[in-house]
């Protein structure tokens, strides 16, 4: 009995009664309670702070020691871009020849509106097992929980938690994300997950595939938008492989995102959108 | 009062010691990743604290480290508190008793930590949710434990420093 009455053992039930309490008020209320929000809004800034100076460091080792790899990379994106301004051409030559077929049947003009939100990374999520970091914006510039979080190429994560000034972004590679999707190629429809066997590998699956599915490597993947939860459109990978499941019922594709997640500096939030096609 | 006033700031230096030690490990671009391998000299930190301080220094710090810890992390607030908070009373008192404020202590406490925080989050999460296979956990977890090893020591170097400069401070 005295044990239970000693300075140590209440110190200690003090320290459970206040983790408890913090447990608790996240339970009722959602989301980070009002001390981690303090700390996430104190510690963001600096880390943003500290990724600048690390990224102007970078740059000037980079422009005195990768000098000769960067010129080759320019070369080849001045190639790249001479090719993609031709197909956009025909892209904009198909847009307007859809948008006059669309005005002949009588139907809605195809658009896509986002509204976007530009975000800095400034850490990366703490564990080998998930994939995600933070960026520098929060409830503050209207960002919410579960928004889809895009870049140029197309969608990388979402949006798990909101801070003040900052939010936590869960990429496709982590385990609890699950996406609609399908491929482009076949409309296939199916579901985007991470995988903890693939994530060393930088990429993730594409579940619930028929058996005999069409899907060959090299085959675009892009979000349905069923449930309206994020976008439909949006690329999310490329097929790299298609497996049978252990229990063989059904098949998975493995996926590359569309970009190394690891090589991120900026990202977009979608905080609304409208899609119609 | 000068010895309270003295007690005060060298908390406020752990503290900032802390949030440097925290930003650093985790800022994009200052928090290295080999071969898939993460940094984490948190547990090191708080068990320095503990060898130092005694539990309850440790206690209320290992504490605060928790609750900084969850920014940026997925684990539910409050969890790595209360990890962190007895970890660092356990240690105190243990520390206080059979163990000397030398690097190796520090070293061994704080690889005790880690492994002891990596087994309960694959335990009770990751093999229970995702059938993690259990050979690659625990390489990564060697592997984490191998890669903060270094860094740790730097922390405990810099703990002693504020530890000793007040020691003189209370002595003068």
């Amino acid at each position: 009995m005295k044990i239970f009455r000693s300075k140590p053992f209440l110190f200690i039930l003090g320290i459970v009664i206040a983790a408890c309490v913090i447990m608790g008020g996240v339970y009722a209320f959602g989301g980070p309670n009002l001390l981690s929000g303090v700390l996430g809004a104190v510690v963001t800034p600096l880390e943003k702070g500290v990724s600048a100076v690390t990224d102007w460091a970078s740059n000037i080792f980079g422009y005195f020691y990768r000098y000769s790899s960067l010129q080759e990379e320019n070369a080849r994106l001045k190639e790249e871009l001479a090719g993609l301004r031709n197909q956009q051409r025909e892209y904009l030559e198909a847009l307007s020849e859809n948008a006059d077929l669309r005005e002949m049947l009588g139907l809605k003009q195809k658009h896509r509106e986002f509204d976007l939100e530009y975000c800095s990374i400034v850490s990366a999520t703490e564990g080998s097992y998930r994939s995600g970091f933070t960026i520098d914006k929060g409830s503050v510039n209207g960002i919410e929980t579960g928004d889809c979080v895009i870049v140029s190429e197309g969608m990388i994560g979402f949006i798990s938690e909101v801070g003040p000034n900052y939010s936590e972004v869960l990429t496709v590679l982590d385990v609890s994300t699950h996406v609609g999707a399908v491929l482009s190629r076949t409309r296939e429809t199916a579901v985007s997950e991470g995988s903890l066997e693939l994530l060393p590998d930088g990429r993730f699956k594409l579940s619930y595939l028929p058996n005999n599915a069409d899907v060959e490597a090299g085959d675009p993947v892009e979000t349905s938008g069923y449930g309206g939860l994020y976008p439909q459109g949006l690329l999310l990978g490329t097929v790299v492989d298609f497996l049978p499941e252990s229990h063989g019922i059904s098949s998975y594709a493995v996926v590359e995102p569309v970009v190394p997640l690891e090589e991120l500096k900026s990202v977009f939030v979608v905080k609304s959108f409208e899609v119609v096609r | 009062m000068s010895e309270h006033k003295n007690d005060i700031i060298k908390y406020c230096a752990y503290s900032l010691l802390l949030l440097a030690v925290f930003i650093l490990q985790s800022a994009r671009g200052t928090s290295p990743s080999l071969w898939g391998l993460q940094l984490d000299v948190i547990p090191f930190f708080v068990v320095t604290i503990a060898l130092f301080e005694g539990p309850y220094g440790a206690g209320s710090l290992g504490f605060a480290a928790g609750l900084l810890c969850t920014v940026g992390s997925p684990v539910p607030d409050g969890v790595l508190a209360l990890y962190y908070g007895v970890l660092g009373t356990l240690c105190g008192m243990f520390a206080l008793r059979y163990m000397r404020r030398v690097l190796p202590s520090a070293l061994l406490l704080g690889l005790l930590a880690t492994v002891v925080k990596g087994v309960a989050g694959y335990l009770f999460y990751y093999a229970l949710f995702y059938n993690a296979p259990a050979g690659r956990a625990a390489l990564l977890l060697l592997g984490d434990c191998a890669v903060s090893l270094a860094p740790a020591a730097l922390v405990f170097f810099a703990v002693r420093a504020i530890y000793l400069r007040f020691a003189e401070k209370d002595e003068a």
